[in-house]
């Protein structure tokens, strides 16, 4: 999927891996998704949402109207590549690389 | 005389029903209030009513000891004199969600060292109506008895010959309708297994329908005291008071609100099981024994394919709003075709998907959730039932149980060539440890580091355990923060009296790599978890809490009408309650050694998955060790001073 930027971001290739509720609702364990290299948080949600509308609700936050900004809702996180999690803070330059794998999992470790 | 003590504070009752098996008689012993200000409850309590009624005659230090005398004492945990402690905790009887639980300690049979569990639902709030803070059961009965506790909190011993055999399931039930008396409210039962009958080392408790105080052995405790079902029923109307009773009506509101957001979705939606994927997926699920951290079959075992292919219902204990407990629905043994008898279900969690799941090699989740089962069945604690059994089977493949249809026995069931991935053998085996039959049986039923010791040749090398209790489902070797807790915790390698994993799991650390903010942060989620166990809140609603030290002081304050308590004196007491678990080993002989990991997790890289080439030297581990230590304000050697103890 092909985001709009008016900016001279790269976009790059990666994939985001679903888990838990998010891959149940999603119908899918992985969505390829092709996003600016210094996209954000927020951002990224966007994206995602765009591509996967049953994520809104279950783990991004906002609406599909468009009239709040969408975020990884709470209760969830990221991991890059299985090795790093990422800062919450969403207004921060992900700085992704072309293959990375984002993880979309819930941050609760508890068993 | 009934458990109610005009002079605790509100909250409380201010005494235990102490029952002793020997003599049949009984007793209410009070409880200070400052002690009952300073432990909070549950674990906190029950830590201190260990070292009142399970003290060694007299304090041993470990490093002194010899071996053989060092041995003696560790394995004296099935004599009588060996305490089994039901804590409750002010918040039980609350309408606050979660809080109808209560803590079960002892001193393990596995480790020799402080057993501190925690189980939920009725029973907790039938214990303190009828029993006060706490129950102590001391001694040793004659015959296999029932110990009912009548609405006045007046015990009674029956003979309970018949119930001998019976799983925990149909003890329960038999129970039940033994002492049906028309009343709308069933009496609630603790029991114990065949497995608990027979002393497994890892035998479990099991109450309300299958919960389980499962870890480090406490169903063996209760066998060894000839007691196989604990019945009690209070009065309603016994409840202690509430000092703010409109005010915690009011919060716990607004509690439940919160308990049912983001930050408990994974356990109310799928469940811990949802952890399987995602552990795989880090490189952090242990597998055939330890030796590889990610599983090929994850998918085929994981919460999300559970969900979506198996009849699963959620269930809650008493007065929770949560409902992470997922019952899986399964087949008998056989395909659709040649399975015969009634559908078996299973309180699945991720704890006991792993060990008989990954750990074992088992990918068929049909025959991981027989498993989990039949280990409810039997009163075995799923976690070290699938360590040893892992540890068997890896010793066997070494060939250092080479003639394994000669060392089954005939009475076995254990098919012979038992190996990784073999769902029936590990389910056949489950029965012969449960009623230690066969030499195979008998030597499993002692835990991995007994039979390791026993068969030698260097098993212990690869016997995953940390202080005598086998390792949860949490790679160490990718999880730097829990590697330090899990070495550390007073009850061994268990991840529920630290909830170290929490860093290791988000930004704040690299939990591939060490550094010397470890100790701190292993400290402060010992803390964390004390103030749990003992307020006693479950953990799934940790995140659910805005500022959880105030809250809970001020929930606390609500419950007890002591005003002057506030955050800082929680987290004084909960400091003061890991002091106090410490300081209960070192009395029966703890040595710096046993604050360690597995020589595999200390000398083997990880060799797949995200994290493979990553390892945890001896070293690291160490330098950890000390700078927790030193976070604790322990000496040098890691001991506590005993003078800060006095309460």
């Amino acid at each position: 999927m092909t985001i709009q930027r008016t900016d001279a971001g790269q976009l790059v290739d990666i994939t985001v891996e679903l888990f838990g509720t998010a891959r149940v609702k999603a119908g899918a364990s992985v969505v390829p998704l092709q996003i600016p290299a210094h996209a954000t948080l927020s951002e990224l949600a966007g994206v995602l949402a765009r591509q996967c509308p049953a994520l809104l609700g279950n783990a991004i936050s906002g609406d599909d109207e468009g009239s709040s900004a969408p975020m990884i809702q709470q209760g969830y996180v990221i991991n890059r590549n299985g090795l790093e999690f990422l800062s919450e803070d969403g207004v921060v330059s992900l700085e992704l690389q072309p293959g990375d794998a984002l993880l979309l999992l819930s941050n609760q470790a508890g068993g | 005389m009934n458990a109610t003590n005009g002079n605790a504070a509100k909250g409380y009752r201010g005494r235990a029903l102490v029952v002793d098996l020997t003599t049949g008689e009984h007793r209410w012993d009070p409880i200070p209030v400052a002690v009952l200000r300073a432990t909070i409850g549950g674990i906190g309590l029950g830590t201190w009513l260990l070292h009142r009624y399970g003290a060694p005659t007299a304090d041993h230090d470990g490093e002194t000891l010899t071996d053989a005398d060092r041995r003696r004492l560790l394995d004296s945990a099935l004599e009588p004199e060996n305490p089994l402690i039901f804590a409750t905790s002010p918040l039980v009887g609350t309408r606050l969600t979660t809080s109808s639980k209560f803590a079960v300690l002892t001193r393990s049979p596995l480790t020799g060292f402080i057993a501190d569990g925690l189980s939920s639902s009725h029973l907790a709030v039938e214990l303190k109506r009828a029993c006060g803070d706490a129950l102590v059961v001391v001694g040793r009965a004659t015959t296999s008895t029932l110990l009912q506790i009548d609405a006045d909190g007046t015990p009674r011993l029956l003979p309970a010959t018949d119930l001998m055999g019976l799983s925990t399931m149909d003890t329960e039930a038999a129970v039940k309708q033994m002492l049906d008396d028309g009343s709308r409210r069933p009496v609630r039962v603790a029991s114990i297994g065949p497995a608990g009958e027979r002393l497994v080392r890892f035998a479990s408790i099991a109450n309300d329908g299958g919960r389980q105080a499962g870890r480090c052995g406490p169903g063996a405790v209760m066998g060894s005291k000839n007691l196989k079902a604990i019945a009690i029923r209070g009065r309603p109307d016994s409840d202690p008071p509430i000092a703010d009773a409109d005010g915690l009506r009011e919060y716990s509101r607004d509690l439940s609100r919160r308990s049912l957001g983001a930050a408990t979705a994974k356990y109310r939606e799928l469940g811990t099981i949802a952890n399987v994927s995602v552990f795989n997926r880090l490189g952090t699920l242990p597998t055939r024994n330890f030796q590889q951290s990610t599983f090929e079959q994850a998918e085929a075992v994981s919460g999300e394919a559970l969900h979506q292919t198996r009849a699963t219902r959620t269930a809650h204990c008493a007065n929770c709003t949560i409902g992470c407990e997922k019952i899986v629905t399964v087949a008998p043994k056989g395909d659709g075709a040649t399975s015969t008898g009634p559908p078996i279900s299973a309180r699945l969690e991720y704890e006991s998907l792993f060990a008989l799941g990954p750990l074992v090699g088992v990918g068929d989740p049909d025959a991981v959730i027989r498993a989990v089962r039949r280990c409810d069945e039997l009163g075995l604690d799923t976690i070290s039932a699938g360590g040893v059994i892992a540890w068997a089977i890896e010793t066997a493949e070494r060939g250092l149980l080479p003639q394994m249809a000669s060392v089954m026995g005939s009475d076995a069931t254990t098919p012979t060539g038992l190996q990784f991935g073999d769902g029936e053998g590990v389910i056949a085996l489950l029965d012969d440890i449960g009623y230690r039959r066969g030499y195979l049986g008998n030597l499993l039923a002692d835990g991995t580091r007994r039979a390791a010791q026993q068969v030698g040749g260097g098993s212990v090398d690869w016997a995953m355990q940390v202080k005598g209790l086998e390792m949860p489902g949490y790679e160490p070797r990718s999880l730097k923060t829990l590697a330090l807790g899990l070495a550390t915790t007073p009850r061994g390698a268990c991840h529920n009296r630290t909830s170290a994993y929490d860093a290791d799991f988000s930004p704040d650390v690299d939990r591939l790599a060490v550094d010397d903010r470890r100790g701190h942060i292993a400290a402060a989620s010992e803390d964390f978890a004390a103030a749990l166990d003992s307020l006693i809140w479950c953990k799934f609603l940790r995140r659910a809490f805005d500022d959880f030290w105030e809250e809970s002081a001020n929930v606390y304050r609500m419950v007890t009408g002591w005003d002057d308590f506030d955050s800082a004196e929680l987290r004084r007491a909960a400091s003061h309650i890991a002091d106090l678990k410490k300081a209960y080993n070192q009395r029966w002989g703890w040595r710096r050694s046993d604050d360690t990991l597995p020589p595999r997790i200390l000398n083997e890289p990880l060799t797949d998955g995200v994290a493979a080439g990553v390892g945890l030297t001896a070293s690291e581990l160490d330098k950890m060790i000390a700078d927790y230590y030193v976070a604790r304000g322990w000496s040098e050697a890691g001991q506590v001073d005993a003078a800060t103890l006095a309460l």
